[in-house]
């Protein structure tokens, strides 16, 4: 702290004159919240001691409402700070700095120099400051990053204001988010009033004017009329209060549309299920699997009025349909063995109700492992399937789920293996990624329109060119789910599946979807991101809406932008699978600013890098990988390369970036982008292009919450768990509290220690050779490290604290996904085999790995790019 | 009328023709932008005219060619060049899928070919009328 009380002559400790001076502007940030006060982690040591480390941040105990604390005036040398133990200089000058206050001025700033601050990633975003009246009513609920995210929680005033920023400016949109756990249902409402001109609907952001019969719409300021029945109840003959209304109140709503919004009755839940049952999935036992999770999930599948139709379709080197009857028990197979115009036999037999049939599907799929098991067939017949199933449900729409093992290897939309290892890291690698087969992209272009999406889960242990396949995923909404090297004899790969695939089938889709965002005038949408088809320049159309994937725009200025709110507003129009036609509204208001500053006091970088990520997934597909990693590297230096006196950060020492605070971790979260699967170097590493492309897809469509945990994992230390961890909050009763992450470094790893790393898609536990033995006898219920191997890891249920902790931790963390992803519990002893360890080791993005940049190279790479 | 005269006429009626099309294409894409047309019908409708008018131009260069008239084969070998690329890549063809993201270039595709075979198509004129008046001189 001396270098900071002393010798204010100096050039490089000008900041405490700057940073007194920040405090007394009189616009300081209201109800920034007060950020925790060392960056020191306990040393490593037994649980007990670290019940009394004071300095420890806790998320979910910080005070993490967003409290208004204008009148903020403590003292940059506060007396807390100085009585730190000397850790590194630098970053306690950085912690102080950085910390103590600075963030409550108008731009905070940070300095990039030791290892980042990966626990504020947990901290709750700065709030959105709107002027006062903005809304109609003063008890309203604000749009939930959830639904609908900015890069920016506020909106520059004009394009040059953003072009000097350098920042990204996009959004993000979770539209048929389905509810979190204790999440209360989003209200309906039954009567849609929307403006006469531009279509937007009403809004808790409305004015009401003339006394209250008109109201003026945010977006274009037309005056509309107010309806009778908004002050009136006509049925009941009793005056109503409007402000009670959901759609004055939630930023969030969902509406009843009238027949007007069906251009046919709304369709039936269609499943069509494209099982491969060639010789590749035989052997890997996919078959049996699959069909017993889809028995499994018949009575999950969303069918509460009985409509939901289903079909199965098995090819190998012909097309097997089932005839299905309800008096029947017994389904007909009939083998259709012309791929060149394959015909449908009984076409109104093969495509039926799943209530009414319900005997003779269970009959099939629970037989349906054992029907192919003397199967030699090497073919896969894709092409055709595809084409019958598209002729099966033409008339309605729905789903047709590919599940194969195979490579589509004859026929129409016969595949060849193109795999090359030695083209990783050269430029061919790019054209891997790219469809190979015209088959395929003819096949989009028939079924765009036809409300039908495409989904795949891949359980292949060679290449099956997914890169080919994809596209079908992509431009139709559909998910990819991949199983490498999936084995049924292993009990780890057949949980996943099942659990991913009973998950699957059981939400609830949207179906016949299309989803339009508006914007106040001035405010364009360029480009679009994620699984989707643009149907017009603002109208994404989605087949099928799923209720984890997640669209981003890019935000672009067109004029200057009037008035001192700006709003966004989303509609997904949608058939749910009850057959009632919805709209599920969402509007987000962000106020506008002037001044450079003020903008980059309102970054909210998960949503910045979950951008930047997707915009160059989509690059990869379009353009080259190399393209795609160098743009990302370029815009984050772009971003930090901010001018340093308007925006009055302080000067670094050498070796330092002076950087906004706000964008503290951007180079962190860039770095897990660059060292993500989907974006990773492949140079000296073979990446099989399959995997980058299930990557990308993942990239594409999961919302930044999620994405920011698969960009960087959480790291948590089992062994010294914070005291309250794993157990519940009190502000959230049911809410588990988790320990604050540790930096993905390995230097954290102790060898008396144990560890959990969660990235969505993996989850490790690792153990260093000298782990207690009273922890694993707590946790895993062996005596010594022998006793376990390296591998799966099915963690019991004991009755220790501990494991109860852990067992919750883990619970938290599966439904941050929603459940989505399943992954399997991998044991990494410290010993284990060299991949499974590599396979670990990836996700410690801060060290030097995979050929690539450690944090701190990353750094001074930025600092090279900066001069 | 000699061979030359009726290479001319020919060019003249093709870029002509040509122009019309490029036009008609521009005003498909604006309309595309504007939201009167879906993508995909544009698309089907746009990809039906891309080798009619690939093979219109390239037959154009080769009776140029065949005519030894450098000039007017040399003004258009730098577009036959580009199609043949075009084909050679695979990207002809409109994507309904992609046509939002490349909507900027295919319109400034649009507007230069309608400059190009506007001038083409004077140029022709001019072609013609000069063979013609040194056929008739040559007579007299």
């Amino acid at each position: 702290m001396s270098g900071s009380t002393s010798g204010h002559g100096a050039r490089r400790r000008l900041y405490p004159e700057q940073i007194t001076s920040a405090y007394t502007q009189p616009n300081a940030q209201a109800g920034a919240p007060p950020l925790p006060s060392s960056a020191g982690y306990p040393p490593n040591a037994a649980p007990s001691q670290i019940t009394q480390a004071p300095q420890f941040f806790v998320p979910g105990e910080a005070p993490a409402a967003p409290v208004p604390n204008p009148g903020h005036q403590r003292s940059p040398a506060s007396p807390g700070y100085a009585a730190q133990d000397p850790m590194a200089s630098l970053s306690n000058q950085f912690g102080n700095m950085g910390f103590s206050g600075a963030h409550n001025a108008g731009a905070a700033s940070a300095l990039l120099a030791g290892p980042p601050e990966i626990w504020t990633l947990e901290q709750p975003l700065p709030p959105v400051v709107l002027p006062p009246q903005t809304a109609a009513t003063p008890h309203y609920v604000p749009c939930d990053g959830k639904h609908m995210r900015s890069t920016l929680n506020c909106v520059p005033n004009s394009a040059s204001l953003l072009k000097k920023s350098k920042l990204l400016f996009g959004i993000t949109f979770t539209p048929f988010k389905t509810d979190d756990e204790g999440e209360s249902p989003l209200p309906v409402v039954h009567d849609i009033v929307r403006c006469r001109r531009c279509r937007t609907y009403l809004n808790p952001y409305v004015r009401f004017t003339d006394g209250g019969y008109k109201w003026l719409c945010n977006l274009c300021n037309l005056k509309n009329e107010v309806p009778a029945f908004f002050d009136y109840d006509a049925y009941q003959q009793v005056p109503v209060d409007r402000f009670q209304r959901p759609e004055l109140s939630h930023s969030v709503v969902e509406y009843v549309a009238p027949a007007q919004y069906m251009s046919r009755p709304p369709q039936p839940p269609v499943y069509v299920f494209i099982i491969d049952v060639s010789h590749d999935a035989v052997k890997n036992g996919s078959i049996g699997v699959m069909a017993q999770a889809i028995l499994e999930s018949l009575d999950r599948i969303p069918n509460t009025d009985g409509r939901a139709m289903v079909c199965f379709i098995t090819v190998d080197s012909a097309l097997h349909f089932y005839s299905l009857t309800p008096e029947g028990t017994e389904p007909q197979m009939l083998v259709v063995p012309d791929l060149d115009d394959p015909f449908l036999p009984y076409p109104n037999q093969l495509l039926v109700n799943l209530s009414e049939c319900r005997p003779a599907i269970d009959a099939l799929l629970s037989r349906l492992g054992e029907m192919f098991l003397g199967t030699t067939a090497t073919g896969f017949a894709l092409g055709p399937a595809l084409q019958s199933a598209k002729r099966l449900i033409q008339h309605i729409g729905g789903k047709i789920i590919v599940c194969h093992s195979a490579l589509p290897n004859i026929k129409a939309g016969a595949l060849k293996n193109r795999e090359d290892v030695k083209a990783a890291g050269t430029a061919k690698e790019s054209d891997l990624l790219k469809p190979a087969d015209p088959f395929y992209s003819s096949f989009i272009q028939q079924v765009l329109g036809l409300q039908i999406t495409v989904d795949f889960f891949v359980f292949a242990s060679g290449y099956v060119d997914l890169a080919s396949l994809a596209p079908l995923a992509r431009t139709s909404g559909g998910s990819i789910y991949m199983y490498p090297g999936f084995l049924s004899t292993r009990p780890e790969d057949v949980n996943q599946v099942m659990s991913e695939m009973k998950r699957f089938l059981s939400r609830d889709n949207g179906w016949e979807a299309v989803f339009r965002i508006r914007a106040s005038p001035g405010i364009r949408f360029p480009a679009y991101y994620g699984h989707h088809f643009l149907r017009s320049t603002d109208l994404l159309a989605l087949p099928n809406v799923s209720p984890d994937h997640c669209y981003a725009a890019d935000v672009a200025l067109e004029n200057d932008l009037a008035g001192p709110v700006a709003f966004f507003q989303s509609a997904l129009l949608y058939t749910s699978s009850n057959g009632e036609r919805r709209i599920r509204v969402a509007t987000l208001a962000l106020p506008i600013v002037s001044q450079v500053r003020d903008l980059f006091r309102g970054i909210d970088q998960v949503a910045v890098a979950a951008l930047l990520a997707k915009k160059a997934a989509d690059r990869v597909l379009s353009a080259k990988l190399e393209d795609a990693r160098k743009a990302v590297e370029f815009k984050t230096v772009d971003m930090l390369n901010v001018d340093r006196a308007e925006l009055g950060l302080i000067n670094g020492t050498l070796g330092q970036i002076p950087v906004p605070r706000s964008l503290n971790l951007l180079p962190l979260l860039t770095l897990g982008i660059l060292k993500g699967d989907a974006l990773r170097s492949a140079t000296g590493v073979h990446h099989p292009s399959d995997l980058r492309t299930a990557a990308l897809a993942q990239v594409l469509t999961l919302p930044p919450e999620i994405l920011q945990t698969y960009l960087l994992a959480k790291f948590y230390p089992l062994h010294e768990l914070s005291p309250e961890a794993g157990l519940p909050s009190d502000q959230a009763p049911n809410l588990t509290q988790l320990p604050p992450p540790l930096n993905l470094s390995s230097e954290k790893l102790a060898r008396h220690g144990v560890f959990l790393l969660y990235s969505v898609t993996e989850q490790y536990v690792w153990m260093g050779r000298d782990a207690h033995p009273n922890l694993l006898r707590d946790l895993f219920s062996v005596g010594s490290y022998n006793e376990l191997t390296s591998g799966p890891l099915r963690l019991p249920q004991l009755d220790t604290d501990i494991s109860r902790r852990v067992h919750a931790i883990l619970a938290r963390l599966a439904a941050l996904t929603r459940h989505a992803f399943a992954p399997t519990l991998q044991l990494v002893k410290e010993d284990a085999p060299a991949q499974l360890r590599s396979q670990f080791h990836a996700h410690l993005v801060e060290d030097k790995n995979m050929n690539m940049m450690s944090y701190q190279q990353f750094l001074g790479f930025i600092r090279e790019k900066m001069q | 009328m000699t061979w030359e005269a009726i290479a001319y006429l020919l060019g003249l009626l093709i870029s002509g023709s040509l122009t019309f099309y490029a036009v008609w294409c521009i005003i498909m894409l604006s309309d595309l932008e504007s939201d009167y047309i879906n993508p995909v019908d544009l698309c089907s409708t746009l990809n039906a005219w891309v080798v009619p008018e690939v093979f219109l131009h390239s037959g154009l260069f080769t009776v140029f060619l065949l005519n030894g008239q450098w000039i007017p084969a040399l003004l258009n070998l730098p577009l036959l060049v580009w199609n043949i690329n075009k084909m050679a890549s695979e990207t002809q063809f409109f994507d309904p899928t992609l046509v939002f993201r490349h909507l900027p270039q295919y319109k400034k595709e649009g507007i230069i070919k309608a400059v190009f075979f506007l001038t083409c198509f004077f140029y022709y004129l001019y072609g013609m009328i000069v063979t013609l008046v040194n056929e008739n001189l040559g007579l007299v």
